[in-house]
């Protein structure tokens, strides 16, 4: 039995079997095989071995017709490659003698070869290149036969892996799935958002749990403590399985607050909405209790296929959002990616920065046709209901502008081409970066409302990296510079008349609600799994003790201090609350 | 390649050798890492029923500059 500590991101406790994600992307069935199977795994590398070399065939004859015969001769080279005895048999014996996948002999072997020619002269390295070449297509085909796999898992398990990807989650088949635990991350990672996303528990910051674990392995992922224990002992799983039961019994005991309001003992209404990703999730924030969608992320739109969503997908996408929603507001939000393979993929060069580079709302500035196909979608769907739409990364005044004119554009499309569509929706900013938070005042003449972007605002703020392990602790909204700008963009909001909305994670932190509420907020948009715990808080305390709990946080300079105090009145105002 | 390619057309075992390391000829992965370059001297060796017209192919191929 190992015991690993992470940060627990999203509560909950699952136990099940593991299943593996290596670094690479590349899900591995297995990295050891047992004996039997070992035929099975030669058969796999002959098989891709074929199929490797018939593409490569295709490739050359093509090149060959279209180009010339010179450029046709490096694949005449990959081929003589593949068809290298000494290979072969080197792969073989490698599967037979060490007992592993194809996948793990390919890379084993071509990563031998790669070592010794990049040890040799010049002329010869950059044959490099080539061998590389080869070990990805062999491996490529070899995946091919189990990407399957991730797609669809055929009983319950627990993903464990290095880190988790927008494009790598977006596919995962979701009913089989109960815990996730990633090596990297932080409080704020994408497995987070996911893991909210799915109500299922998760552990981040594990540094080396995938190492430390072998597929089938049973595993409890403790996401409340943030603990994950690799093959646990009897005593152990009878401890968690009593504690699985309990917070069942929670968990239906704030069920029952799902149709009670969201209102302060001494009357003050306060607005729980549902940050959702996918349409179906509108239909588990109303559940739970919310109000309306306070952002629908549509970067899995993009994520989940190889090609760019068509209009209609969109359309449809949102249309269904907005139907689960039963008349309640949604806020949709456009593409908000960068810093990921997808725009990566299409930038001509890769960014050496790109958290400050080409994303969000400058990426779609500069793609305009992606851009007005989303908000084409978005004001068509506005015809089921209530619709709002939120730009991402707003930094300055005139790319606010420029946006509202493509919308603009778009609308004048739309009418000529006589679709019905909704022209005046509401349209929104993220504020997200410091330049927003300081300049608020400003952006509220040009918007109808603000929506507080904590994960990315306290990057920026504290040049902190929310996915880096090593400075994790650093990140924390709690830090008296955030706090300080929150109250500022809440208090332009009611001077201008301007709705002030937060949705980053720190609204489903119970330990933060008095503080907001303190500072100003009445809009909360958080992880529909949350929504039951942040009404339960709300329906605890007043206004007075909010707002004497901001006061007091805004003379302290550290976070520890600021984190120690709220924690404490949390405990005092709210002591039956179940953590 | 055209080391390879050569080598392969017969039945016999042959290596090629650089004074250092021998190789299977007919492997393109084992002759690379001999680095031949211009001005090496190696050694052939060939057995099998075919090995006289192997040699005097390979041979053949060296001296007249691998056709460049």
């Amino acid at each position: 039995m190992e015991i690993k500590k992470g940060i627990g991101v999203s509560p909950g406790v699952a136990i099940s079997t593991a299943f593996v994600l290596d670094a690479e992307e590349v899900p591995i069935p297995q990295r050891h095989v047992e004996p039997g199977k070992l035929k099975n795994e030669v058969t796999r590398l002959r098989k891709a071995t074929a199929a490797s070399k018939a593409e490569i065939v295709e490739l050359r004859d093509r090149m060959a017709a279209e180009i010339g015969q010179e450029t046709a001769a490096i694949f005449d080279f990959h081929l003589r490659m593949l068809e290298d005895k000494v290979l072969l048999r080197n792969l073989g014996r490698t599967i037979r003698d060490k007992h592993v996948t194809a996948e793990h002999a390919v890379a084993a072997v071509f990563r031998d070869y790669a070592k010794t020619f990049l040890a040799m002269p010049q002329f010869m390295a950059e044959r490099v290149k080539d061998v590389n070449d080869i070990q990805k297509r062999l491996l490529r085909n070899l995946i091919g036969q189990s990407r399957q796999v991730l797609n669809h898992l055929r009983r319950d398990v627990v993903l464990l892996a290095h880190d988790l990807t927008p494009s790598q989650t977006a596919n995962l088949d979701r009913r089989h799935i109960l815990g996730l635990a990633t090596d990297a991350g932080g409080r704020t990672s994408h497995t987070a958002i996911v893991a909210h996303a799915l109500g299922i528990p998760a552990v981040v910051g594990l540094k080396d749990v995938t190492v430390s674990v072998q597929p089938n392995d049973t595993v409890i992922i403790d996401g409340n403590r943030g603990v994950v224990i690799v093959n646990p002992d009897e005593a152990t799983l009878d401890e968690h399985r009593q504690y699985v039961q309990r917070l069942v019994q929670v968990e239906r005991q704030l069920i029952e607050l799902r149709d009670l309001p969201a209102v302060t003992r001494d009357g003050h209404e306060v607005t729980l909405l549902g940050n959702i990703e996918f349409p179906a999730e509108a239909a588990t924030v109303i559940e739970k209790g919310g109000a309306g969608i306070g952002l629908y992320r549509t970067e899995y739109l993009y994520l989940s296929s190889e090609v760019e969503p068509t209009e209609q997908q969109h359309y449809d996408a949102y249309c269904e959002a907005i139907r689960l929603a039963d008349g309640r507001p949604i806020v949709i939000r456009t593409l908000d990616l960068g810093a990921d393979k997808y725009t990566q993929d299409r930038a001509l060069v890769p960014e050496r920065n790109p958290f400050l580079g080409l994303r969000s709302i400058r990426y779609c500035l500069r793609h305009l046709d992606a851009f007005k196909t989303q908000i084409r979608a978005v004001l068509r769907a506005a015809t089921t209901g209530p619709v709002s739409m939120l730009f991402p990364l707003i930094t300055n005044v005139m790319e606010l502008r420029q946006a509202k004119m493509i919308v603009r554009d778009v609308a004048e499309d739309l009418e000529e081409e006589q679709a019905e569509f909704i022209p005046d929706v509401p349209i929104g900013m993220m504020i997200e970066v410091p330049s927003a938070a300081l300049m608020c005042d400003a952006f509220a003449k040009e918007v109808d409302f603000f929506s507080i972007g904590t994960n990315d605002l306290v990057q920026y703020t504290l040049a902190v990296d929310r996915g880096n392990e090593m400075v994790a602790p650093l990140f924390t909204v709690a830090h008296p510079a955030v706090l300080r700008l929150i109250k500022d963009v809440i208090r332009a909001g009611q001077r201008h008349n301007v709705s002030v909305s937060l949705c980053g994670e720190v609204g489903a932190d119970p330990e933060y609600t008095l503080l907001l509420l303190g500072l100003g907020l009445r809009i909360f948009s958080v992880a529909p799994p949350a929504i039951p715990e942040i009404k339960q808080i709300i329906r605890s305390i007043t206004i007075e003790q909010a707002t004497q709990c901001a006061r007091k946080v805004m003379t302290f300079d550290s976070d520890k201090e600021i984190l120690s105090y709220m924690r404490d009145r949390l405990r005092h105002l709210v002591p039956d609350l179940q953590r | 390649m055209q080391l390879v390619d050569t080598a392969s057309r017969f039945d016999s075992h042959i290596t090629v050798s650089n004074g250092e390391a021998e190789m299977d000829a007919k492997s393109i992965m084992s002759v690379m890492q001999l680095a031949a370059t211009q001005g090496t001297v190696l050694r052939l060796k060939a057995s099998g029923e075919d090995a006289q017209d192997a040699l005097e192919a390979m041979a053949a191929l060296i001296r007249s500059g691998f056709g460049e």
